[in-house]
């Protein structure tokens, strides 16, 4: 009885300080309106002085980073190239709250402020709008098999915060808007190789051809490596995206991409006999299409009409051994999702002093997975979503964000995602924003109905256990969150400053439980899922800045400071992301052909996989030197690339390595690309 | 050798110690900025470091009030709009009153409304002399003379200037003006059907953050070049621009100054002389423009004002 008590209090604190927040918001919102009609537009030489970040995806409309509804880092094809990183998970480490943690060769997770789990599944991941968010089992992302190549990487948008306003669920923590350049943008054809130690060996091809208004684009990668080390977990995956961009006429654009994933890599520990997490081989097809329409009626008036397919196909099997009856149990967990999406979007200026942006979605899932819905053939799921969006530039000052989402899955209620954002422009380049939102995670499809059955002979015999089983009154994870943020332009070294101190609060967190098994299996440990009555609350705040002090130098830092209470299952989740990380990149051009990049990531403490394991506080030194050569509108560049050097640490560790470790190995490979 | 060496220490203090120039010539500047540090800092240094040696400088916000009164200064060099519109009302003692970091439209209004104050009045404006434009766009694509620009209120001064500078150099500008920010996207269509190069004029209620998006789009989807006045817009993907750096403007500034001081009056009205060239490659790439490289772009602009 103390238990409930004691929770029912916290519930009650929690969302009494929720309250004093929000008024505090109101109090500030209605003061700043008060005095910023003093601030005119006679500050006229901003035209010639101010830099012109343009942010999209944060609300759908175009935006200085100023008026953006949130905190919003963006990363640059330069800074990507020159990290020299191999995957977005290494570039994702470098936004403040974001916590990367690598498990193996070709399986990193990545959460926006922890959370996390074996299938971390609060974030959003789009690539020119298209959901690579996976259907499957918990949901989240397998960063290693979204079929993208860093080369077509033109921009990274990521929110950091909730956006389910824009992106529907599980937009609940982190938004990653990945969008690729147009094709025939750099014609020409350039084809790169990497060789380094750990067996690394890497391919890449980029060729790009325009012919009038018709531009065509092929990219290509190959990546190979040994993996950590300490496990079976080389990881091999090839690439192919190809994009067209087709300009119609004056008004009417069409874009359509397609691609393919094919990735293989170790899964599973030698482990403990029964276990189906044993050693495996895992491959993976990821394949995709995406065709869109854009019709520009005016300036500022334009609609969209999109259509993709999404192909998930996985294949790994095991055998495992139960003895002394079964000494070899065949288990495999090929699967196949397929989604289809087909989207709409208006964008437009209703007056002079308002733009909006309003749309539609239409989706269906639908999974083939005998190991995970035993006994169906397939599962299906639908949704349908409409959204708004509003902005308001109530004076030159103050500019009103709000929108809403209504999205209804089948088979549930439907949800509404709001959120209001306000941005006071308190003096030129100094913005200071103030916002509330509320977004969800939902329910994946196994959350609601999964029968995991493990037989004696595959999918027959004798029933040896069922691991998971739905919960179909299962409810979404609900996050409101306030914030208030600052972003700042500094004319000193071409500085752009953002801070966003919030308040994430989690209800309805979904956990695994233990359960009672059907009866007469073999191994009665079953676990099903529920939502956690106390609520999980994130606390903290983040700074980023991003410089430009010369021509030649780039500067990117940010600071991530993040306290989790969550006072359940043994305050576990409460150290899954690390309090502090700190992130400095340099990139500096010294001549005309050499140039430099140096990162620094330092990460405190934190405990990943539930508290099984402690990761000590650890810095991570990344580098790049490069040189470029031949003629300058078709330069070769050669580059010797060091990826975590400094402190030998280990970001992962399962309970079968704790006496072996499972260090991150220091990588160091030469890459050199040549134009042809 | 402690002997010598103090001896040596005398000297170079007492050297030091002497002006460079006789007490009695040493004049009062005083630079007034709008907002400290950034651009207004910049330029400020730059003046101090024309100035050094020719005139005693100070420097401070052009909103603090001044300290006690010392000697009167000969000249006021106020750096941003809000500064230059500030002393300009405020009569402070001074024979010269320059405001630099202005953009022309912004100076033009302030000195109409200066009355008597105008007769001390001068100013460097951020904006680039219509001539220079025109002719880096001739420069950088001799084949494109079909100019098109946008004017507002605030730049409708422009227009007709640059009308004048173009039939001077066989170039046509394409003139529309925009009365509204709805106005602005059925207007660009139609100026742009007409012209082969579009020409930013700084007008805020035209470009800025808000708009700047869709005017690149627009411009990208007709296939055209936009020709800018910042890097700021090279960056979010106009072809080129041609531009001043605070610095740039402060040195000017401070040779303006030494000249004042050598009993030469200040023209009313100065365009930068030292500019920069900023280009975008991957625009005129995917435009399929064969643009020089910058360096070059500027120094046969130099090359072409130095032989007028």
């Amino acid at each position: 009885m103390a238990s409930v008590g004691s929770a029912s209090a916290l519930k009650t604190s929690v969302s009494g300080r929720g309250r004093s927040v929000s008024a505090a918001l109101v109090w500030v919102a209605l003061s700043i309106g008060l005095c910023a009609r003093a601030e005119g537009q006679r500050v006229m030489e901003r035209s010639f002085l101010e830099d012109l970040p343009v942010v999209l995806s944060a609300s759908r409309i175009p935006q200085s980073l100023a008026a953006t509804p949130g905190a919003v880092t963006v990363l640059d094809r330069e800074f990507i190239q020159a990290t020299g990183y191999r995957d977005l998970p290494s570039l994702l480490k470098l936004i403040p709250g974001f916590h990367v943690v690598r498990e193996r060769g070709g399986l990193s997770h990545v959460t926006y402020h922890g959370l996390g789990n074996a299938f971390p599944n609060r974030m959003q991941v789009l690539i020119d709008g298209r959901s690579v968010y996976s259907p499957y089992f918990l949901g989240g992302v397998d960063w290693f098999a979204v079929p993208v190549t860093i080369d077509e990487i033109e921009r990274v948008e990521v929110l950091r915060g909730s956006n389910s306003t824009n992106y529907g669920s599980n937009a609940a923590l982190g938004v990653v808007n990945i969008v690729t350049h147009v094709a025939g943008d750099r014609p020409g054809a350039t084809g790169g190789f990497s060789v380094g130690n750990n067996s690394l060996a890497d391919l890449e091809l980029d060729g790009e051809w325009r012919r009038g208004d018709f531009g065509l684009r092929l990219n290509a990668e190959v990546r190979y490596d040994d993996g950590l080390g300490a496990m079976v977990d080389a990881a091999r995956k090839g690439v192919v995206t190809i994009r067209g961009d087709h300009r119609l006429n004056l008004r009417d654009e069409l874009s359509f991409s397609a691609g393919v994933n094919d990735s293989r890599r170790g899964l599973g520990f030698a482990g403990d006999p029964g276990n189906s997490n044993g050693l495996r081989a895992f491959r993976g097809e990821n394949a995709f299409a995406h065709l869109r329409w854009r019709r520009a009626l005016s300036a500022d008036e334009e609609i969209q009409l999109g259509y993709y397919h999404n192909t998930e196909h996985a294949t790994e099997a095991v055998t495992a051994y139960l003895p002394p009856f079964f000494p070899t149990v065949p288990i495999d967990f090929n699967r196949t999702s397929d989604r289809d999406n087909l989207d709409f979007q208006h964008l437009f200026s209703p007056t002079g002093n308002t733009r909006a942006a309003w749309g539609l979605e239409l989706r269906r899932d639908v999974i083939r997975s005998p190991r995970l819905f035993y006994g169906a053939n397939r599962v299906r799921q639908s949704l349908a979503r409409v959204f708004g969006n509003l902005e308001w530039r109530l004076n030159s000052a103050l500019t009103l964000n709000a929108g809403a989402m209504l999205e209804r899955y089948s088979g549930r209620g439907s949800e509404l995602a709001p959120r209001i954002f306000l941005n006071w422009q308190a003096m030129p380049g100094h913005t200071l924003r103030i916002g509330r939102s509320i977004a969800y995670r939902a329910p994946s499809m196994a959350e609601e109905n999964a029968n995991v059955r493990f037989y004696s002979n595959g999918y027959s015999g004798v029933l040896l256990r069922v691991s998971y089983l739905g919960t179909p009154s299962i409810r979404p994870e609900k996050i409101a969150a306030n914030e208030i943020g600052y972003v700042g332009q500094f004319k000193t070294w071409n500085g752009v400053f953002d801070l966003r101190v919030y308040q994430e609060k989690i209800t309805d967190l979904i956990q695994e439980i233990p359960t009672a098994a059907p009866p007469g299996v073999i191994d009665p440990r079953t676990f099903t899922f529920y939502n956690s009555g106390v609520p999980v609350l994130q606390r903290g705040f983040e700074w980023s800045y991003r410089a430009r002090p010369g021509p030649k130098t780039q500067l990117q830092a940010g600071y991530s400071n993040l306290r989790v209470h969550a006072p359940f299952a043994g305050d576990v989740l409460e150290h899954e992301a690390p309090r502090h990380v700190t992130t400095v990149t340099w990139i500096q051009e010294w001549a005309q052909r050499w140039n430099t990049t140096l990162s620094v990531i330092r990460y405190g403490t934190y405990e990943w996989g539930s508290g099984s394991y402690h990761v000590p506080r650890y810095t991570q030194l990344d580098a790049r030197i490069a040189y470029r050569f031949g003629p300058p509108g078709k330069p070769s560049e050669v580059a010797l690339v060091l990826l975590d050097h400094g402190s030998r640490h280990q970001e992962f560790l399962p309970q079968t390595l704790l006496s072996k470790g499972n260090p991150i190995p220091r990588l160091a490979f030469v890459n050199l690309k040549l134009p042809f | 050798m402690p002997a010598l060496r103090r001896i040596a220490v005398v000297l170079i203090l007492f050297g030091a110690a002497l002006p460079a120039r006789p007490v009695a010539a040493i004049e009062h500047v005083s630079v007034l900025l709008s907002e400290s540090g950034g651009a207004y800092a910049e330029v400020a240094e730059a003046i101090h470091s024309e100035l050094k040696g020719f005139a005693e400088v100070s420097t401070r916000l052009a909103s603090e009030s001044p300290g006690p009164s010392r000697a009167p200064v000969l000249a006021i060099v106020a750096v941003g709009t809000e500064a230059c519109e500030h002393t300009a009302r405020n009569g402070v003692l001074t024979n010269a009153l320059l405001c630099v970091l202005v953009p022309r439209t912004a100076f033009e209004r302030i000195a109409a409304g200066a009355g008597e104050r105008r007769r001390i009045l001068s100013a460097i404006v951020l904006d680039q002399p219509p001539a220079r434009q025109l002719a880096l766009i001739r420069i950088a694509m001799p084949e494109r003379h079909r100019v098109a620009v946008l004017v507002g209120e605030q730049s409708m001064g422009l227009a007709a200037e640059l009308s004048g500078a173009a039939s001077a150099s066989a170039m046509r500008v394409v003139t529309a003006r925009v009365e509204s920010v709805p106005d602005l996207g059925p207007v660009l269509q139609q100026t742009l059907r007409q012209a082969d190069v579009l020409l930013a004029v700084p007008d805020s209620a035209i470009y800025n953050s808000q708009t700047i998006h869709n005017i690149l789009r627009t411009t990208f989807r007709m296939r055209l070049p936009m020709v800018a006045f910042s890097p700021a817009y090279v960056r979010a993907g106009a072809l080129l621009a041609v531009y001043s750096t605070p610095g740039q403007i402060g040195a000017q500034a401070g040779r303006s100054i030494r000249a004042l001081l050598s009993g030469h009056n200040l023209p009313a009205l100065q365009f930068p002389k030292a500019f920069m060239v900023s280009t975008n490659p991957h625009v005129a790439r995917s435009l399929g423009i064969a643009l020089p490289d910058e360096n070059v772009l500027a120094s046969r602009l130099h090359l072409l004002e130095a032989a007028r």
